[in-house]
């Protein structure tokens, strides 16, 4: 039974260096899932938006004006042909003039072909802060011309500009996925982590009020939380509020998958390895079992969020959410709950098309991000 | 002879409650064990699945509480220390001492560090040694069990099974242990491997001057590695013995029917299986009364199933069987003249 090879030291594979860590390898997974990837870049273009919603809305979400009640759709044209024939190059917008609609008698605005007024990017404009931080006056585009209506997306009742409505709302929509999502996972880790570390009667308790939880219908539950918040309290509070109440549904599913990873990872042989090495329940925790499953957490996170971004938008439509001033996708829909305002202003109903993109994007995302977890050599 | 390391009428009973309110029921992994290993020995553990080794190792190491019985360790220059009576804050310690090696190389390695980190953790835990002294240390450790000290920046995933036990007996090793708990630590490799790992052990044991607690269900291995061994059925020792008498004149009819399933290599002599034990390995959770090999045994009497044999000794041997003196059981080195090969040959 002799072995030479005991003192020689053993081969390696020469290809690349193969010091790939968990993230890398993650990574390379991830890029196979095309779908994910680009979803994951849609995302990312609308935290973008959020992050720079002041430079790109072109007026204030607030601003509105009398004379441009459910002013259709502009668009954003960069060239068209003259009546002679000729082509205009350069970004513009046509002017509105008003119809009598002769059988209602009803003033309706429609596209005035004939004008044309300039745009132009980076324009001057009132000073600002950009995320209430830095300081700026250009924005991203603007009419050039005083006192020309700029409505891209079309307006709502008050004249306001959609656009901008939508661009400032998708900062509130999303960031509250992301505060809720984040709330959830710490008290999803924390429960969740003892009850799978610890297991016995207290994981049985734990289980117990997750499932209890989990069976009781959230909307009515919604409801009444939201009812019960003063009508009173500031846009921040509310804020604040309808975030904590959405996790507190939230850290269920995240306490299971928590839970559920340390359970098993619990049993594992290097994990008795570390407790046999005199090492302290925090470092087992910390060092040798979290970083196993941070790339599941991330993956089970991600999958919340569409969650918690389509609640705040079913609350605020409902009313008890968020409330105006506050703009989010949430409180402008709830601009087009008659069918009537459909009728005449269908364009209010973009903001419902960007909770679709993003939610279905989330879901790619997530998707792709929990296969790619999925750890090598187990 | 002092012994390293002394186990005393140990017992492990594991609570169970089947669902939620279900009635509390018991297993009694380990009863009355008891045991010792002399300083430079290698002791095996041998037996079926389910008979209680794997327990027994831990209860040793001290990864989980024992219910009755204690155990002694007598470090070579310090007062006996009972480990089962203290709390992991005064165990710490002596965990530098006692170390053990896993089973599988796949899950005793933490996927997510570096070997290096692997490595290194125990002497980070015990505040050995920092810097470029604990880099030393561990390249030293690593070349001795023959990984190279260039790989130490690789995940797990990258050795193979045979590297990764190296791996994982120089985890065992960095911190200079007197005893070593090796839990089936060749079982999950190829033969071929599991060769060179067990001569790496035999080396590091002179190298190191360790004693070794040797865990296996193959009693090829023990064969090779093991000066004694201890045969054990459903929780209890039935055997304890020097290896060459133990393969050559066992005293247990268990420990026959343990030898007699061992692999011939000789197509001639198959037949010889013919004998295999009968029955399934009861349910630890109920017991037979009396003899706990009765229900299998091929010599059991009504004294078998009503009263419980001590172990006592026999010869070399210390033998839990009533009839240990009187039976004539058949060992695994067979007088080469009564196999049929060698009768037609003649």
């Amino acid at each position: 039974m002799a072995v030479d090879s005991l003192d020689t030291p053993v081969k390696l594979a020469p290809a690349r260096p193969v010091r790939e860590s968990q993230v890398a390898l993650m990574w390379r997974r991830f890029k196979r899932h095309r779908l994910a990837l680009v979803s994951l870049w849609i995302v990312a273009a609308f935290y973008l938006v959020a992050l720079l919603a002041e430079f790109l809305a072109p007026a204030d979400p607030g601003a509105y004006s009398a004379r441009y009640t459910y002013a259709p759709p502009q668009g954003l044209h960069f060239f068209a042909r003259n009546e002679d024939g000729s082509w205009h190059f350069g970004p513009f917008v046509n002017g509105y003039k008003t119809e009598i609609d002769p059988v209602a008698l009803r003033r309706t605005f429609v596209i005035d072909e004939t004008v044309r007024h300039p745009v132009a990017f980076f324009v001057e404009s009132e000073p600002y802060r950009l995320a209430g931080i830095i300081p700026m006056s250009v924005k991203l585009f603007g009419v050039t011309e005083p006192r020309t209506p700029l409505y891209v997306l079309g307006a709502d009742r008050l004249g306001r500009d959609l656009l901008s409505r939508l661009i400032h709302g998708t900062r509130i929509s999303l960031s509250i996925g992301l505060a809720g999502v984040t709330l959830s996972l710490f008290f999803g880790i924390v429960i969740g982590g003892f009850a799978g570390y610890y297991g016995g009667w207290f994981d049985s308790a734990v289980m117990r009020v997750v499932e209890f939880i989990r069976s009781m219908p959230t909307i009515p539950l919604w409801l009444g939380l939201a009812a019960a918040m003063p009508r009173d309290w500031s846009a921040l509070q509310t804020y604040f509020a309808i975030t904590i109440i959405l996790s507190l549904i939230g850290w269920t599913e995240l306490a299971r998958v928590v839970r559920g990873r340390f359970l098993s990872l619990r049993t594992e042989d290097f994990v008795t390895a570390a407790q046999l090495d005199g090492a302290s329940t925090w470092r087992i925790v910390t060092r040798h079992m979290v970083p196993n499953f941070t790339s599941h957490i991330i993956a089970a996170a991600t999958l919340a969020v569409p969650g918690m971004i389509l609640a705040e938008t079913a609350l605020s439509f409902l009313g008890l959410g968020l409330q105006a001033p506050i703009v989010s996708w949430g409180t402008l829909l709830q601009d087009a709950q008659n069918i009537r305002t459909l009728a005449t202003a269908p364009w209010l109903l973009a903001p419902g098309l960007c909770v679709i993109v993003v939610i279905l994007c989330f879901n790619f995302f997530g998707d792709g991000l929990r296969d790619a977890a999925d750890p090598h050599g187990r | 002879m002092s012994a390293l390391l002394s186990v005393e009428n140990l017992s492990k009973t594991f609570t169970i409650r089947s669902g939620l309110v279900g009635p509390l029921r018991t297993l009694d992994a380990l009863s009355d064990v008891s045991l010792s290993v002399a300083p430079g020995e290698t002791l095996a553990i041998v037996g079926e699945s389910g008979c209680g080794k794997t327990t027994l190792g831990r209860c040793i190491v001290k990864a989980m509480p024992v219910t009755a019985g204690k155990v002694t360790y007598r470090p070579p220059d310090h007062a006996p220390v009972e480990i089962t009576a203290l709390d992991n804050r005064a165990m710490k310690p002596w965990r530098r001492d006692i170390r053990m090696i896993f089973q599988d190389p796949m899950s005793s390695l933490n996927p997510n560090m570096r070997v290096f980190d692997i490595v290194a953790e125990p002497l980070r835990v015990h505040k050995v040694a920092r810097g470029r002294e604990l880099e030393n240390r561990v390249a030293d450790v690593l070349s001795r069990v023959g990984i190279s000290p260039d790989a130490m920046g690789r995940y797990p995933h990258a050795f193979s099974g045979g590297q990764r036990q190296r791996i994982g007996i120089a985890r065992a090793l960095v911190l200079e242990p007197k005893l070593v708990i090796a839990d089936e630590a060749v079982s999950a490799l190829d033969v071929s491997i599991q060769a060179q790992v067990l001569n790496l052990l035999e080396d590091l044991k002179s190298e190191f001057g360790l004693t070794y607690i040797f865990v296996s269900h193959d009693l090829g291995v023990v064969n090779y590695i093991a000066d004694r061994v201890v045969v054990m059925y459903l929780g209890h020792v039935v055997e304890n013995a020097p290896t060459e008498s133990l393969f050559e004149r066992p005293r247990h009819p268990y420990t026959e029917v343990l030898l007699e399933a061992l692999p011939i290599a000789d197509p001639t002599r198959r037949n010889r299986r013919e004998k295999a034990v009968r029955g399934e390995i009861p349910y630890l959770g109920n017991r037979p009364t009396g003899c706990p090999f009765h229900t299998r045994c091929r010599h059991a009497q009504d004294r078998c199933r009503s009263e419980k044999p001590a172990l006592r000794k026999v010869g070399q041997a210390e033998v839990a069987c009533h009839f240990a003196e009187s039976l004539e059981l058949k060992g695994a080195y067979e007088p080469a003249s009564v196999t049929p090969s060698t009768r037609t040959l003649a």
